[in-house]
């Protein structure tokens, strides 16, 4: 057997081998090529253009709707991406409309003259937290009840309660 | 006998083919679904020729054969018209149906007999669905071949398929092509002895 001879019939189907074993693998090749495959007949080619119209009717539904299906699908963290940029997106573009009111401007500014002065004087500016204190009567009160809160409480019990002594109270204060 | 005058036909068909092809292709692209259907009116009975070829069944070449009309339906616009448009379904195919015959999913040989579709046959139909003991044989011989030997030498008598086209299929040379060939048919003329 020569295998130039087949390749070459390979090559050009009109020129067969001129040696018998050569030419008997040749009617092989042949004999396999007229091997039929049965027609299923028109009514399976009508049925199989239907049913084909039908699949790529679905395959193109499948295409149109395949962005959202693709986004429920999507992995977690990339729904926390987008939800991220949208937050400082939003955080970033939102209005500021309340400092561009005229009355808010002009109060933080009245704010920031105050708290100016304060810290330019210098009594002022040495005050601690503890001599927002200065009240006497305000310390006995919290000293002897605990808190404030506790202070009112049983300063104001029902029973006791004495409005001319509470007005004088305060008139003494000032 | 081939002629030179029939060689001359072919390949006027061929260009002619490849023209028309490439206008169904443009009209598809543009959004003509009809122009699609064309092609699979013109390939169908090709394509499932070479599925049938492989398997030996009919429902499962039937399946391969709408697999990969819808395959070509949504790849139709990557093809590059390298190949003509009927090696490239032929292509699609082949690779379908080699994933099918080497993962063992074809059902057992249904006897060649179209039984999913109720139909009238036309006459003679009944005769021509019948192999004779020499045919069995053949193609059991062929079934025994190693699946590249198979794929090849089914493809390369699969009508008029050239070596170069059976080697654009396989995705090898010109070469390897003619050698499983020769090969193939070693082993078969050895069996069939």
């Amino acid at each position: 057997m020569d295998k130039k001879a087949i390749e070459a019939y390979l090559d050009d189907p009109t020129r067969p081998p001129q040696h018998a074993d050569d030419r008997e693998l040749v009617n092989l090749l042949e004999e396999i090529s007229e091997l039929d495959v049965p027609d299923p007949g028109p009514d399976y080619w009508n049925q199989f253009n239907h049913r084909l119209q039908n699949r790529l009717a679905e395959e193109q539904t499948r295409r149109q709707t395949a962005w959202w299906h693709k986004w429920l699908r999507a992995p977690i963290w990339m729904s926390g991406a987008v939800a991220l940029i949208l937050l400082v997106a939003f955080l970033t573009l939102r209005p500021q409309q309340a400092y561009d009111s005229p009355s808010l401007a002009s109060m933080n500014q009245v704010d920031l003259q105050f708290l100016v002065q304060l810290y330019d004087d210098a009594t002022l500016g040495d005050l601690t937290s503890q001599d927002a204190f200065t009240d006497e009567w305000d310390l006995e009160l919290i000293d002897e009840f605990g808190t404030e809160s506790e202070a009112i409480d049983l300063y104001f019990e029902p029973d006791s309660f004495d409005g001319e002594e509470l007005k004088s109270m305060w008139d003494q204060k000032g | 006998m081939i002629t030179l005058a029939d060689q001359g036909t072919f390949v006027t068909n061929q260009v002619m083919n490849k023209s028309e092809d490439a206008a169904l292709i443009e009209r598809f692209l543009a959004g003509e679904e009809a122009a699609f259907a064309q092609i699979t009116m013109k390939y169908r009975k090709q394509v499932y020729a070479i599925a049938y070829r492989f398997t030996r069944n009919h429902a499962e070449a039937d399946d391969l054969t709408q697999e990969t009309f819808i395959r070509a339906f949504k790849n139709l616009g990557t093809f590059r018209q390298e190949a003509s448009l009927k090696t490239w379904l032929l292509k699609i195919c082949t690779n379908l149906s080699i994933n099918m015959t080497r993962s063992g999913r074809i059902t057992k040989d249904s006897g060649d007999q179209v039984e999913d579709h109720e139909q009238i046959h036309p006459p003679g139909y009944e005769e021509g669905l019948i192999f004779d003991e020499r045919k069995r044989d053949l193609y059991e011989a062929i079934n025994k071949l190693p699946p590249k030997q198979k794929e090849t030498l089914l493809l390369k008598t699969f009508q008029d398929l050239t070596c170069e086209e059976v080697a654009t299929i396989m995705k090898c040379s010109v070469g390897t092509v003619k050698a499983n060939v020769f090969n193939a048919l070693k082993k078969l003329r050895a069996w069939m002895n």
